[in-house]
């Protein structure tokens, strides 16, 4: 990369960045969040995600110092700067029986069968998943016998918050850019340090685990989410295996509850059985056998159900995650994975913990503040400084946490055509609650669900090196929590059929 | 972009097969819509008095109005409007020393049923649909619901004042309804609570269950428009329509709710067989 071209990804950078703080301004005053939907219907679901880009930066080719742009440590060695603008331009199409789903298909609430939305299809296309980001390698620093490396990664989307009052035509042509990925990473012969917004660790989120699938991540049942954290990890490798433990303070889920939530995580590698995977629509990489797991904890403070609150009532939060890759069937090299065949699979636990998955509250909200009198005027008026579906107040004004649990299982086989460029993946999970009906009024229970199927088949074809297509068929089932006719719970479905093209540069 | 140049023909083959079979089979992909229609319209002359003898409702709900929007100041800028809750978890009840004073008796989408759901198109040009709906309904008052009033509630007591409550004559809003199929126009919402059985719910609350019966009057003038039926409500709604089709030699009638609408007026009510009363 020659020097015109550094500057050109930092000046990018510069843009995207300004773009984004633009987009994504906090209101000035420090309000409690809001927890209404957004007025809009169109797009409903929140936050589709693309695909994530690798974990971590690889070395980019050798660059002169850009100059101005770069902070000089004392002792930098005399290289310089590297940095490597990446991305893709997307367009994704997208057909679904029903009126319930943005442009990803997660966890979002489906229309209920029988209803205006529930009855009639939704087409859509988007460029919105499109995505750009530049890696920055820093000159390495010397001490003592070892290197410090550092390294950076900026990455955006197209899928920023949008007003309130956004209209279909601006959400998707004039799409709001959102911040992805933004942080440093310090490598040190005794830690290892990342600070600022990555995946989460819970779930070992960027780590190779994530589905292969057309659908947007997260998909259905599957943990997806990156937190502004400070990371501390340490890699051991003995021949083959590899050993990562890591620990991390991450931005609370509440603000309010004035505690960072905390996760850690242990991942074991086997470098010497090596399969292709690929992660959403992302191109696919050799991967090792891998297993991870991973824990969280959190804690609330929630206002008190009460018009005007007191102290808040506390309650605290946790998770359990297991992620394993495997390759069944080995690959050769990335590129010549012709007949491979590998294995995702996630298992996850836990209770306050639905923000972590991609659009998930199954509809759960706080309850209405009691006005037993009937007409007070106006009506009493309680204000959560949380969002909504992460925990609720009990029948007897207990805070509770909402327990979630799902498993995610997925296959992807490289046919042997052209060295594994054609294959298939498909996807299954399974997402229940086990205390959200117990923790919703009953005249609401309609309003939630308590279980979700969801399954996907895609095929992926590399066209060119830089252009892939995808197709795809994904079908999502939902359990609502009301008992209608006096019988079983009504079932909402969405089947959608997606098609994708990707240029990678 | 380590790839080297191959031949792509076979595979984008494959890609574009697959994807026009992506393309027609997902446009062809369609959910299942519950109580589709499920027969021809064949019109035919409606008059008479017809009883109920099968009938098809999509479970609907809709979500508890939000009382938190009524009478709040218009948001400003940068304020948050009043957050979207769920419903009361007390379900508005009120019971003092004096007894219950409020309560709103909650359930689930009703089935149709009886042999008293009829309708009746005169031949003056009027019609009157008396459909009758019924189910369970359940609520878990919790002990903080039941005492917040500073009276301490068994739950047979409870039980009692439901039972008493519902008893009472309601007005909607100004009307006196009662459960005869000459109901006044303005009447169509009447409820009525049976069985009402309350227990402890081993949390010092009460787990009560109850019958819901509600009988909803629909009058109006009728016309017909090819194999539809125009129903306008005495109520000065909207004119609906409803597909339908006289058969068996006159003896029976099968409406459908046009474009899927509802028939008079019950959500989710989509599809009405009946019978020519003798």
């Amino acid at each position: 990369m020659n020097k015109d071209k550094v500057g050109l990804s930092v000046a990018i950078a510069i843009a995207l960045l300004a773009g984004a703080a633009r987009a994504q301004t906090e209101p000035a005053t420090p309000a409690a969040p809001a927890a209404a939907p957004p007025a809009v219907a169109a797009p409903a679901a929140p936050a589709a995600e693309g695909v994530p880009s690798s974990p971590l930066p690889p070395p980019v080719a050798a660059a002169p110092a850009s100059g101005a742009a770069a902070p000089v440590a004392p002792d930098a060695d005399a290289s310089g700067w590297q940095a490597k603008l990446y991305g893709f331009a997307e367009i994704d199409g997208m057909y679904d029986t029903t009126q319930s789903y943005g442009p990803a298909s997660n966890n979002v609430l489906l229309a209920r069968p029988g209803s205006y939305e529930g009855s009639h299809p939704r087409s859509q296309l988007t460029i919105n998943n499109s995505l750009a980001g530049v890696r920055l390698v820093a000159p390495d620093v010397h001490a003592g016998n070892s290197n410090i490396h550092t390294t950076g990664q900026i990455e955006v989307d197209f899928f920023g918050a949008q007003p309130t009052d956004a209209t279909e035509a601006t959400i998707f042509t004039t799409p709001a850019l959102r911040l992805r990925l933004f942080y440093v990473r310090l490598e040190t012969p005794a830690v290892d340090v990342l600070v600022g917004q990555y995946h989460d660790l819970f779930a070992w989120g960027g780590q190779g685990f994530y589905q292969n699938s057309v659908a947007f991540l997260g998909v259905a049942g599957e943990i997806y989410h990156r937190n502004p954290q400070v990371r501390l990890s340490k890699t051991w490798i003995a021949g083959n295996a590899q050993v990562d433990l890591a620990v991390a303070g991450v931005r609370p889920v509440q603000r309010d509850s004035a505690v960072p939530d905390l996760q850690g995580g242990l991942k074991l590698a086997w470098n010497g059985w090596r399969g292709a995977g690929a992660q959403g629509f992302g191109r696919p990489e050799l991967r090792p056998l891998a297993i991870g797991v991973s824990g969280l904890a959190r804690r609330f403070a929630v206002a008190e159900f009460l018009t005007n609150p007191g102290d808040p009532k506390i309650a605290y939060g946790w998770g359990l995650a297991v992620n394993a890759f495997v390759p069944v069937i080995g690959a050769r090299s990335a590129t010549d994975r012709g007949n491979a065949l590998s294995l995702t699979g996630e298992f996850t636990t836990g209770t306050g913990t639905p923000d972590l998955y991609t659009g998930l509250t199954g509809g759960a909200l706080f309850p209405l503040l009691p006005d037993p009198s009937g007409n007070i005027t106006p009506p009493p008026l309680y204000r959560p400084n949380i969002d909504s579906g992460i925990v609720t107040y009990d029948a007897n004004g207990n805070l509770k946490t909402i327990d979630w649990r799902a498993f995610v299982i997925g296959l992807q086989y490289y046919l042997p055509i052209g060295g594994g460029r054609v294959w298939i993946a498909a996807t299954y999970s399974r997402l229940e609650s086990a205390n959200i009906l117990a923790l919703t009024p009953e005249a609401s229970r309609g309003g939630v669900f308590i279980k979700q199927q969801y399954f996907d088949g895609s095929l992926f074809v590399t066209l060119t090196p830089a252009v892939q297509l995808g197709l795809s068929f994904q079908q999502t089932q939902q359990t609502f929590g009301d008992s209608p006719f006096n019988g079983a719970h009504p079932e909402g479905k969405n089947m959608r059929s997606e098609a994708g093209l990707r240029f990678f540069f | 972009m380590g790839n080297p140049p191959t031949a792509f023909g076979p595979v984008l083959r494959v890609a574009l097969l697959a994807l026009a079979g992506v393309a027609l089979g997902g446009l062809g992909c369609q959910n299942d819509t519950g109580c589709a229609e499920d027969g021809t319209p064949c019109g035919g002359d409606p008059t008479g008095t017809w009883t109920l003898n099968d009938a098809c409702r999509d479970p609907a709900f809709a979500a508890p109005l939000q009382p938190t929007y009524v009478d709040q100041p218009v948001a400003q800028a940068r304020q948050p409007v009043a957050p979207t809750t769920s419903s009361d978890w007390c379900s508005a009840v009120a019971i003092n020393a004096q007894g219950l004073s409020s309560f709103v008796f909650p359930h689930d989408t009703l089935s149709v049923s009886g042999t008293d759901s009829q309708v009746t198109y005169a031949s003056d040009g009027t019609f009157q649909a008396v459909i009758h709906t019924a189910g369970q309904g359940e609520i878990d008052l919790s002990a903080s619901c039941l005492q917040r009033f500073g009276v301490a509630v068994t739950c047979d007591a409870l039980a009692a004042e439901l039972t008493d409550y519902a008893a009472r004559p309601r007005t909607v809003p100004s009307f006196t309804c009662s459960d005869s199929p000459g109901e006044q126009a303005g009447c169509a919402y009447y409820y009525t609570y049976s069985g009402i059985q309350c227990a402890d719910n081993g949390s010092q609350g009460c787990a009560c269950r109850y019958g819901v019966d509600f009988a909803g009057t629909f009058n109006g003038k009728w016309s017909m428009a090819g194999t539809q039926l125009v129903h306008f409500d005495a109520k000065k709604m909207l004119p609906t329509q409803a597909d339908y089709c006289v058969g068996g030699g006159g003896s029976t009638l099968s409406l459908w709710g046009h474009d899927r609408m509802s028939l008079f007026d019950e959500p989710g009510l989509r599809t009405l067989k009946l019978q020519r009363m003798p």
